[in-house]
């Protein structure tokens, strides 16, 4: 994941890059095949049980809540990225 | 010999017939959802018909779905009938009539038909004979290599019958052929582990067929099933294409054993009883499943006395909502599936249905309508009782559509009822809540 397609500067490419680590260790999928384009359901064959997997395991790690109303709206890798650094916005970063 | 080309022709995509059902529950998010995956599902009875057939039939396979026989589904039956020779049709009550257009233009256009499956089975065989060269009653795999081998030798008969019913041994069966499918257009593959139920519903068309004995294949038999698949698709998300998977225990645990290390992402359905096994629960979440699909089919007593043979059902009403949560804990989810118009529901059912559903947490939950499918027991009572609305609505048998006279509501109000509840249960906020339920049981899991 490049840093521009996550959003931000140096800080938010690393953060970026911990975000895809956690999306690969959690749906178990080779972390090569995952850029910001990448669609969770029609390039990673994500069922919805999986896409819940990830954002419980993204809430987890960065101690937020994805409100109800986002929780189908992150569809790709860098939609992730970017759900992270909105809500978990400084604290990820310090972190 | 000269080798024939023999089509494998699965008919699937089940469509809400009721106009005013199709408008309103199917556009709700979280009936979609299921929708989309149940009308994507390979037909694994067709994949099974070519594994077992016999090379000497010198027989040339293909696989192909029509869904309906509008002007593109036979368009593609014309081109597919030009390089058939024959073609087997299955297909389910609901779309039986497109099984028997699509086969009546298949021998339109010169091509052989045999027609088999779960519905021609059930009502058979005057009807499916009035749009095929031949029909198998019965399971598949001792018949078609008779069908074949007769139609080669120029002896084709009309009627092939199982001698016994429900009695062949599902050991025997080989993998079947996964390799003639395009794995990439599918989100999740069928294996079959089992046939059959033990606990007998008057509703269940499966418990009809299969016969009273309950089948299981070995552990190794579905492993090597499942690697079959793997050369293909790595980690597959595996849909068991069984009635009720684990009723035998020694060899359920035997079979999660087995699939812990596999990488897989799968479902099934099966009764409560798994809650009631603390290793049985650990062996399921460590091997990969995802969710469990359990017919709780009612919130009452009054309905569920006598709706299996033992009364096993009402037996386990009391609790069930720890049940699901002690299922749901490990990180499987419950998709509490159940079923109004009983005998004994009034127009309170729908309420009680959608309380029950909110109180519990039931992370998925499916309701459909009572069901009269041909040559159940059901079926047979209610005709009895002159309480089938029409003599023939296989079309209807979608398990949204009302097909009888309830005992306590009229059909209007079933229809209402299940709309609303379809509105209650399946619309965005309800969806996203059960969402949230799972999202929370997932990070309790988490490690800190």
């Amino acid at each position: 994941v490049s840093a521009g397609a996550a959003g931000g500067g140096g800080a938010a490419q690393s953060l970026a890059e911990e975000v895809v680590d956690l999306i690969a260790r959690t749906a178990k999928v080779p972390r090569e095949r995952l850029a910001p384009e990448t669609d969770l359901r029609r390039d990673l064959r994500f069922d919805s049980l999986m896409g819940l997997k990830v954002l419980a395991a993204l809430e987890k790690r960065y101690g937020f809540t994805v409100p109800d109303e986002e929780i189908d709206r992150c569809r790709t890798v860098g939609a992730a990225v970017a759900l992270v650094e909105r809500l978990a916005g400084g604290a990820a970063r310090a972190g | 010999m000269e080798r024939k080309r023999v089509g494998l022709v699965s008919i699937g995509g089940v469509r809400v017939h009721s106009e005013r059902l199709a408008s309103y529950g199917v556009s709700l998010p979280g009936f979609v959802e299921r929708g989309k995956v149940i009308a994507s599902l390979p037909s694994l009875a067709m994949l099974t018909l070519a594994a077992v057939t016999p090379e000497d039939a010198a027989v040339d396979l293909e696989y192909l779905e029509v869904n309906e026989a509008d002007a593109a589904g036979l368009a593609a039956v014309d081109e597919a009938a030009k390089r058939f020779d024959a073609v087997a049709v299955s297909s389910y009550a609901a779309k039986a009539h497109v099984g028997y257009a699509v086969a009546d233009r298949f021998r339109e256009r010169g091509t052989t038909v045999f027609l088999g499956g779960l519905h021609a089975t059930l009502v058979g065989p005057e009807e499916p004979l009035a749009h095929a060269d031949a029909v198998a009653l019965g399971e598949g795999e001792d018949l078609w290599p008779r069908m074949l081998r007769d139609w080669r030798g120029g002896k084709l008969e009309k009627v092939y019958r199982e001698e016994k019913p429900g009695t062949y041994d599902v050991r025997r069966t080989p993998a079947p052929r996964f390799d003639l499918l395009d794995m990439t257009k599918f989100n999740r593959i069928t294996v079959q582990t089992s046939r059959g139920c033990p606990h007998d519903c008057e509703f269940c068309a499966a418990s009809k067929i299969y016969g009273p004995a309950y089948r299981v294949k070995t552990v190794p038999q579905v492993v090597a099933e499942i690697g079959e698949i793997k050369k293909q698709w790595e980690n597959p998300f595996i849909e068991f294409a069984d009635d009720n998977t684990f009723v035998r225990r020694g060899w359920s645990k035997e079979l999660l054993q087995a699939l812990a290390p596999l990488g897989l992402q799968w479902f099934t359905e099966t009764d409560i009883s798994i809650a009631e096994d603390p290793d049985a629960l650990r062996a399921l979440a460590d091997s990969g499943c995802k969710q469990v699909l359990i017919g709780l089919e009612s919130v009452k007593a009054t309905v569920l006395d006598g709706i299996d043979a033992r009364n096993w059902k009402l037996k386990q009403l009391d609790g069930v909502r720890e049940k699901i949560d002690r299922i749901q804990k490990t990180g499987v989810t419950v998709n509490g599936t159940f079923i109004v118009g009983n005998d004994a529901d009034t127009p309170d059912v729908f309420r009680e249905v959608a309380d029950f559903v909110r109180s519990s947490n039931l992370c998925e939950v499916q309701v459909t309508v009572l069901t009269p499918f041909p040559g159940t027991r059901l079926y047979r009572r209610l005709k009895a009782e002159g309480r089938l609305l029409r003599e023939r609505y296989w079309e209807q048998c979608t398990l949204f559509d009302v097909c009888f006279k309830p005992k306590n509501m009229s059909v209007q109000e079933l229809e209402d009822g299940l709309i609303w509840l379809f509105q209650e249960l399946y619309n965005e906020k309800e969806t996203l809540r059960r969402k949230r339920v799972y999202m929370d049981i997932v990070k309790g899991l988490l490690p800190s």
